[in-house]
């Protein structure tokens, strides 16, 4: 199962808050198990933030096969480095993964969100005047929405990779190195970068850790991860992508003019934006940036310290948003090499209709409408379906019972026990026993 | 003959914020359908105009949406005050959205004319006083 979330069943207790919130109901508990629609999962984690249980975990490698394997690279996320320090200054995570054994590549990866910043930049000003404005790619859970529910939106997708990807292709690039990469992720759609790669026919990434494990063995481990002063924010403009608004910042000082995009986190706004797109409202914006997650990567859900925390750092830091003469000229000479590029076209994922034949799915429209209105309507999940209406499309296909509703279930045991009642008050002809005749007896007598 | 699928949608003249509830509904009815996505693109463009339409001026009324195997109907029926000058109201850009409206990024004087483009079949019938009805045809093409 390539998804980004691992359910543990053996702590799960089936309580369905999971199965409730999940935004595009693509967890059912049948058999007494929690299932998990790979097709429609998108990685947000939003199961793992409702879990009372802890059952629900991001898919990831342990920490000690990657500490072991000594050939590894060791990649991190953005909002990785901003989860220690203190008000404007990170911490020195880079420094104790350095200290482990780990190489820093840290100055390709600040190249390749330079090299992202510009291509998206590019494609923003060859944007025609008219036309709807273009959507990033950053946030793997944004695209997997899209690719399920607004397919007619794939062709406004920036055609610019994932910088986290074009990091790990260049410094192959650079260096001719072949080792396997592990990606210190966020979030479960960054972990679906590795397992459900969209535009390329593989990722870069082979393994995946969450930035939590990580940073709880580097302190079990006495890595100091506070120490303040630090590296990375010289060239700090990459760090900026953890942080809503970041991102539309590092294209806005490429293209050197203030850039009309609209910031969309968390599901409730990204979901209000792009359907407001597809209706064709937001025609004098240039760039949409979306993340899944309230306040960008630094609220997902595998992150370890407080997203307020992470912003109040992150947004004070120094950054120096000035490029010089020979970086802008190795960029350039980096955007012909076209690196930038994805390999293969955005597919759309489709979702099945009702059915084929256009007369047979209205035909069982018609009965899910039908067996809707028999059911309460209040979504308790208790059936095991996101839904009532999840519940009634799947009678319609002669999955489970009516029954399997608690409040059918209680109607019907109501019918059958008034039944039962008035056959009790039927008295037979011939007595079958001492006590009924007794009865019967007073009631004569 | 079959009998097409046929769902009603209740539109609220008053509350600015639920619009687009209807239009939503009907491309999640198409999705499931299994209607391809160009049409259901064209469907939604017109169904959200039309409410859009049935707020701002119509004070409300009421949206049909029906599936036939050849086709798919949308219609937005008020009882407002109705249209004066039909060609007028067609014209890009020609608008009476009140002030307060336009501020909001509505009301350009696009819903009309967005939804006759959209559409293969249209009609607009309207009497001053009494209401306005409007009907748009969408055709699902034979493979």
């Amino acid at each position: 199962m390539p998804l980004g979330i691992e359910v543990h069943h053996d702590a799960c207790r089936r309580c369905t808050k999971c199965i409730r919130n999940c935004p595009t109901q693509a967890m059912k508990i049948y058999q007494g198990a929690v299932h998990v629609d790979t097709d429609l999962c998108m990685g947000c984690g939003e199961c793992i933030r409702v879990c009372p249980w802890k059952a629900i975990e991001v898919r990831q490698d342990s920490w000690v096969t990657i500490r072991k394997n000594q050939d590894l690279l060791l990649m991190a996320d953005p909002s990785f480095y901003v989860q220690t320090g203190s008000c404007g200054r990170t911490g020195s995570l880079q420094e104790s993964l350095t200290r482990l054994g780990f190489e820093d590549i840290s100055d390709y990866i600040s190249t390749a969100f330079d090299l992202a910043a510009l291509a998206i930049a590019r494609q923003i000003n060859e944007r025609k005047r008219d036309d709807p404005p273009l959507i990033s790619t950053y946030c793997p859970a944004v695209m997997r929405l899209i690719q399920l529910n607004h397919p007619e939106l794939i062709d406004r997708l920036v055609g610019v990779e994932s910088p986290l990807e074009i990091s790990i292709d260049y410094w192959r690039q650079a260096t001719g190195r072949t080792e396997s990469v592990a990606l210190i992720a966020p979030c479960p759609a960054m972990s679906q970068l590795q397992s459900l790669p969209a535009g390329r026919p593989k990722s870069n990434f082979d393994h995946v850790i969450i930035i939590r494990q990580v940073i709880r063995n580097l302190i079990t481990e006495g890595a100091t991860v506070d120490e303040l002063p630090h590296s990375l924010e010289r060239n700090g403009r990459w760090l900026t992508w953890a942080l809503h608004g970041g991102e539309t910042r590092h294209i806005a000082a490429t293209m050197g003019r203030p850039l009309t995009s609209i910031v969309a986190t968390g599901i409730r706004n990204v979901r209000d934006l792009l359907n407001e797109l597809e209706l064709g409202r937001l025609g004098c914006v240039e760039y949409l940036e979306c993340r899944m997650c309230d306040q960008g990567c630094l609220g997902g859900v595998a992150t370890s310290e407080s997203r307020f925390m992470s912003l109040v750092r992150l947004e004070n830091l120094n950054i120096n948003w000035t490029l010089t003469k020979e970086e802008r000229e190795r960029l350039m000479e980096l955007y012909r090499s076209d690196i930038w590029r994805f390999s293969e076209p955005i597919k759309p994922l489709e979702q099945k209709s009702l059915s084929n034949d256009i007369q047979q799915a209205m035909t069982r429209l018609k009965k899910i409408n039908e067996l809707y209105t028999m059911l309460p309507g209040i979504d308790c999940g208790s059936c095991g379906h996101p839904s009532c209406r999840a519940m009634a499309t799947a009678l319609a296909s002669g999955e489970g019972e009516m029954t399997d509703c608690i409040f059918k279930l209680k109607e019907r045991i109501t019918d059958l026990s008034t039944q039962i009642f008035e056959l009790c008050g039927k008295n037979p002809e011939t007595p079958t026993s001492v006590g009924s005749r007794g009865q019967r007896g007073e009631v004569q007598g | 003959m079959s009998s097409p699928y046929v769902e009603s949608y209740a539109v609220d003249g008053t509350e600015l914020v639920s619009i687009g509830e209807a239009s939503t509904k009907i491309k999640s009815v198409l999705k499931m359908l299994g209607i391809p996505s160009d049409l259901i693109r064209r469907a939604a463009v017109v169904a959200y105009e039309a409410e859009m339409n049935l707020v701002i001026h119509g004070g409300g009324g009421e949206m049909e949406l029906e599936v036939w195997p050849e086709c798919i109907k949308i219609s937005a029926v008020d009882t407002g005050p109705g249209i004066p000058d039909i060609g007028k109201a067609m014209t890009e850009g020609f608008s009476t959205a009140p002030e307060k409206i336009r501020e909001m990024g509505f009301g350009a004087g696009m819903g009309l004319p967005n939804i006759k483009r959209n559409s293969d079949g249209f009609e607009l019938l309207s009497e001053v006083g009494k209401g306005t009805t409007l009907r748009s045809e969408i055709l699902l093409q034979k493979t």
